[in-house]
């Protein structure tokens, strides 16, 4: 009597966490600094077409995961390599998110905790959840997503130490560049859903795909041009000054005399979100991994993934100055995984249905020549 | 005469014979060195080849009952001949009493006579007949002790099997309302029922519990305990996934809500399934006042269950780690009170934890007329003494002394409640608020993913209906209760305006 | 010092949740892959902690796309 399924509500909630997860990083920009919000917009009008292809994939293999319709698509050797560098770039995409998570925590707030505790914490309470089932993934995020409650609040808490003028001017930076933000925009927290694909196989048939992931990026958004605005008023136009503009920001923010310096709210926002998108990679890369070695359930390589996470998670950067200088890169080199793989998985699964409607049709023309005659 | 078995070993092997006087060899042997087992033999007035013998427990038996249904009318029996079909004859026609079963079964006869039946033998018949006569004095029914209301019905069940069913019987009254016998227990066959209303309650609940309960094979049923341990989903898990209640009404209304309820003879707490996590703070003093006092009761419930598993770790976060939280006059109170205080706060926090508890549990246990004395030692000694002793610092006896009240105000759900208190102190210990919230993250994947038969115990999660919301963080007048939740059962209209409610 | 006490409790947290219940339940095919995983990534963590320096995987990708692309 108890529906496994993940509603609609609650694939929302997955995808707004998801893409809120990297919100701390990815909340401004050197290059385009106050026009920061205009490449938001774009980036999510960038993201429509990609929602389609997703919706036409999930529309031609019903109720398979992604790993299921590039085996259909491609067939099973080269469906396999591609479930293989999925799962590497699941795995990759957990332990920079791991990082991001010990390094905010040690450069903030706790300079003298071990980053590895931080991330051992992390990858425990995510490989908790995740053995529990991915519905549980998606019950935590359907309540866990209010913690935004605490963005909207900083936001109007802050007003009296905004400075609107700080916006402008609007446009300062050329088009070029700011089509160049919205790119890297695009692929970083956007493009990354490909792995949430994986957890739609649990989805109730009759959902409607294209309207969650709207709806989802609606939201997600909204809330992120807010905290554009938002470090933008209050540290001017050069945010980029600190590694972590919305924690400055939300530090300078006091309620009257007795309630000032909550900043650790936005590490609170970090870890939910943070630990959500982390379940949803180690799920993904559990169920690409139980794919290729042809097990049934998922739960054997947990382990295993989160313990890949955390050793390549200390092996993934050098200092943290190349931290932020990767960025840009690793845009580029997640343009194959989020752009290149899905369109080609589209184009791939859309020649076969032609094929395959051909074919029919050709079968019943021959069936009734005999009769005719 | 067989010495050295067992006589539950005899009667496995046994079986009655024609000849009066080798069953009632047999039943004496059975029953060796029990006292308690009664003879009456009697022979008709008119013929005296005609015996007959009785045998029953004294102090199980209504003694009246026997004197006045079945050896009075057996005395009056004046027959001619010894009818062939004698047996019958007394059962349909000559005996008075209410139930009369006619049987061979050796295992049925020891138990008629062991539970307050009378057993009859005649001589000539393989076929023995049981009586009922059950007479045996049980506690008067009154209310619960530790599940007291200010306004309501106060009926609690007793230890005898018949009369809790006849309480739950007297408040639901439709035929639909189901009960059915089993015996559970190799030596104790303690006998119990399943009640359950059909067409409401889920009949996959229905079959599991079935299915679970044959699996059953241990040597004795002495509490209702003993069975919740061997058929919970996850028997090495804290949460309770199987409700209990002492009282007539709170299993009648879960009843009614599509549970399935079973009544063990030999103690008063019936067990019903499946067991929704919110049912922790509900209470059937909620619907019996005031639906909006019963909501903020209701909210005040849950508040002290978060309240009582976050304090000591919240305190000892935001006073250690993240002090620049908390307004700049109260870090200078606290500073100024932990000056001197030899010991890091999470020591002490779970110094005064452990305290706490010992006062607790040796609370329950203590004769009532101690009970000033231990109020004395708890508040002066420990509190006052220790803080100006700088054992332990001011603020944290406030905290854990808050922590300890709210924990007691959901009695229920300490099993959790008190590990998790010291499992969150500890994470926050490590790294501070977000230790914390890592544990609630664990804590909150765990409980969802709890089920209790089927059912998953927080299914608010799941559902968006706002009816289904209705009677969980706070209780919705009974006008607009129109639905059972969801999960529980798949008749849903609980009431419609309508009349037709089913 | 802390480093090593954090590995060593994860490792054992993981072990007694993880491997142990698989060794017992016999699921080879699992374990195919979880034994060697472990060993490797115990031996990595290890040398981690004690000090020797690994090339971050990061600037190897850095370097690979600024030559492939031929950008600074």
């Amino acid at each position: 009597m108890s529906n496994q399924k993940i509603t609609r509500k609650q694939m929302q909630s997955i995808l707004f966490m998801f893409w809120t997860g990297s919100l701390v990083v990815a909340a401004s920009n050197k290059e385009v600094k106050q026009d920061y919000w205009i490449c938001l917009l774009i980036s999510a009008l960038l993201f429509l077409p990609i929602i389609c292809i997703y919706d036409r994939l999930i529309k031609l293999y019903p109720g398979k995961n992604l790993f299921e319709i590039n085996d259909a698509v491609f067939g099973k050797l080269v469906g396999h390599i591609i479930t293989a560098i999925y799962i590497m770039y699941a795995i990759l995409l957990a332990s920079q998110l791991t990082k991001i998570f010990a390094v905010f925590i040690r450069v903030v707030n706790m300079a003298e905790t071990p980053e590895l505790i931080t991330a051992a914490f992390m990858v425990l309470v995510g490989a908790l959840v995740v053995t529990r089932g991915p519905e549980n993934i998606a019950r935590l995020a359907k309540y866990t997503w209010l913690v935004i409650v605490i963005i909207l609040f900083t936001f109007f808490a802050g007003f009296k130490d905004m400075e609107f003028s700080n916006m402008l001017p609007v446009m300062n930076s050329d088009f070029p560049t700011i089509l160049k933000v919205s790119a890297i925009g695009l692929i970083l927290p956007l493009g990354e859903s490909v792995l949430c694909l994986t957890l739609i196989s649990n989805i109730r048939p009759e959902e409607n795909i294209k309207k969650i992931f709207l709806k989802a990026l609606v939201f997600n958004t909204i809330i992120y041009i807010i905290v554009a605005i938002r470090n933008v008023a209050i540290l001017g136009p050069s945010t980029n000054m600190y590694y972590f503009p919305s924690y400055e920001a939300v530090s300078i923010i006091s309620l009257k005399e007795f309630f000032s310096r909550f900043e650790v709210l936005i590490g609170i926002n970090l870890m939910l979100n943070g630990s959500i998108k982390f379940c949803v990679c180690l799920y993904a890369s559990s169920l690409g991994l139980s794919h290729i070695f042809k097990l049934p359930n998922y739960k054997a390589f947990t382990a295993s993934c989160a313990i890949l996470i955390i050793t390549l998670m200390q092996l993934l950067y050098q200092d943290l100055q190349q931290f932020f200088n990767f960025i840009p890169y690793g845009a580029i080199s997640s343009v194959p995984y989020e752009i290149i793989l899905p369109i080609a998985t589209w184009i791939g699964a859309e020649i076969r249905a032609r094929m395959s409607s051909g074919t029919k049709s050709s079968k019943t023309s021959t069936n009734n020549s005999p009769e005719k005659t | 005469m067989e010495s050295g078995k067992l006589s539950s070993q005899i009667v496995e092997e046994s079986k009655l014979t024609t000849s009066l006087t080798d069953n009632i060899v047999l039943i004496r042997t059975i029953f060796k060195n029990n006292d308690t087992l009664t003879m009456r033999q009697l022979e008709t007035p008119t013929d005296p080849a005609i015996k007959f013998c009785l045998f029953f427990s004294d102090g199980m038996v209504n003694n009246r009952l026997i004197n006045q249904d079945i050896i009075r009318p057996l005395l009056e029996y004046r027959p001619d001949k010894k009818e062939p079909d004698l047996i019958d004859l007394i059962a349909k026609n000559i005996t008075l009493s209410d139930t009369v079963e006619k049987t061979t079964d050796m295992e049925k006869i020891v138990q008629a006579i062991v539970y307050g039946d009378t057993v009859l033998l005649a001589d000539g018949f393989m076929e023995a007949l049981v009586l009922n006569t059950k007479g045996w004095q049980s506690r008067s029914i009154e209310e619960p002790e530790n599940e007291r209301i200010l306004k309501g019905p106060r009926e609690g069940f007793t230890e005898s099997l018949m009369v809790n069913l006849s309480l739950l019987r007297r408040r639901i009254r439709t035929p639909d309302f189901k009960m059915e016998y089993l015996n559970l227990g190799v030596r104790t066959k303690t006998h119990a029922c399943i009640c359950y209303i059909d067409g409401i309650a889920a009949p996959e609940v229905l079959k599991e519990l079935k299915s679970r309960l044959q699996k059953i094979n241990i040597d004795g049923i002495l509490d209702v305990n003993y069975i919740s341990e061997i058929i919970k989903d996850k028997p090495n898990s804290p949460i309770e996934t199987i409700g209990s209640s002492e009282r007539a009404d709170v299993i009648a209304a879960k009843l009614l809500e599509g549970r399935v309820a079973l009544v063990v003879d030999g103690t008063p707490v019936v067990l019903t399934v499946p067991h929704l996590f919110i049912e922790y703070f509900q209470s059937d003093e909620d619907y019996f006042i005031n639906y909006m006092f019963a909501s903020i009761n209701r909210i005040l419930r849950i508040l002290a269950f978060i309240f009582s598993i976050s304090m000591p770790a919240l305190y000892l976060s935001l006073a250690t780690f993240h002090q620049e939280m908390l307004p700049t006059s109260l870090i200078m109170s606290i500073a100024a009170a932990r000056q001197g205080v030899p010991f890091p706060t999470i020591v002490e926090g779970t110094f005064m934890l452990v305290i706490f508890e010992m006062l607790r549990e040796s609370g329950s246990r203590m004769p009532g007329n101690m009970g000033t004395a231990l109020s004395i030692v708890g508040a002066l000694v420990i509190g006052q003494a220790a803080v100006q002793a700088k054992i332990v610092s001011a603020p944290l006896i406030i905290i854990v002394a808050v922590t300890g009240i709210a924990g007691l105000m959901v009695p229920l759900i300490k099993g959790i409640g008190v590990p998790l208190r010291f499992i969150l102190l500890f994470l926050s210990g490590l790294i501070g608020l977000y230790g914390y919230m890592f544990g609630m993250l664990a804590f909150l994947a765990y409980i969802f993913s709890v089920t209790s038969f089927g059912v998953p115990i927080l299914t608010s999660a799941y559902s968006n209906d706002q009816q289904d919301r209705k009677d969980i963080l706070h209780r919705t007048s009974w006008k607009n209760m129109i639905t059972r939740p969801k999960y529980l059962s798949p008749n849903k209209i609980r009431n419609s305006s309508k009349g037709d409610s089913l | 010092m802390d480093n090593y006490l954090i590995i060593g409790a994860f490792y054992v947290v993981l072990i007694f949740t993880d491997l142990i219940p698989a060794i017992r339940e016999k699921k080879t095919k699992g374990l195919f892959f979880s034994i060697p995983v472990y060993l490797i990534t115990l031996i990595v963590n290890i040398m981690i902690v004690m000090g020797v320096q690994f090339p971050a995987i990061t600037t190897v990708i850095q370097h690979a796309i600024q030559s492939m692309l031929k950008i600074p």
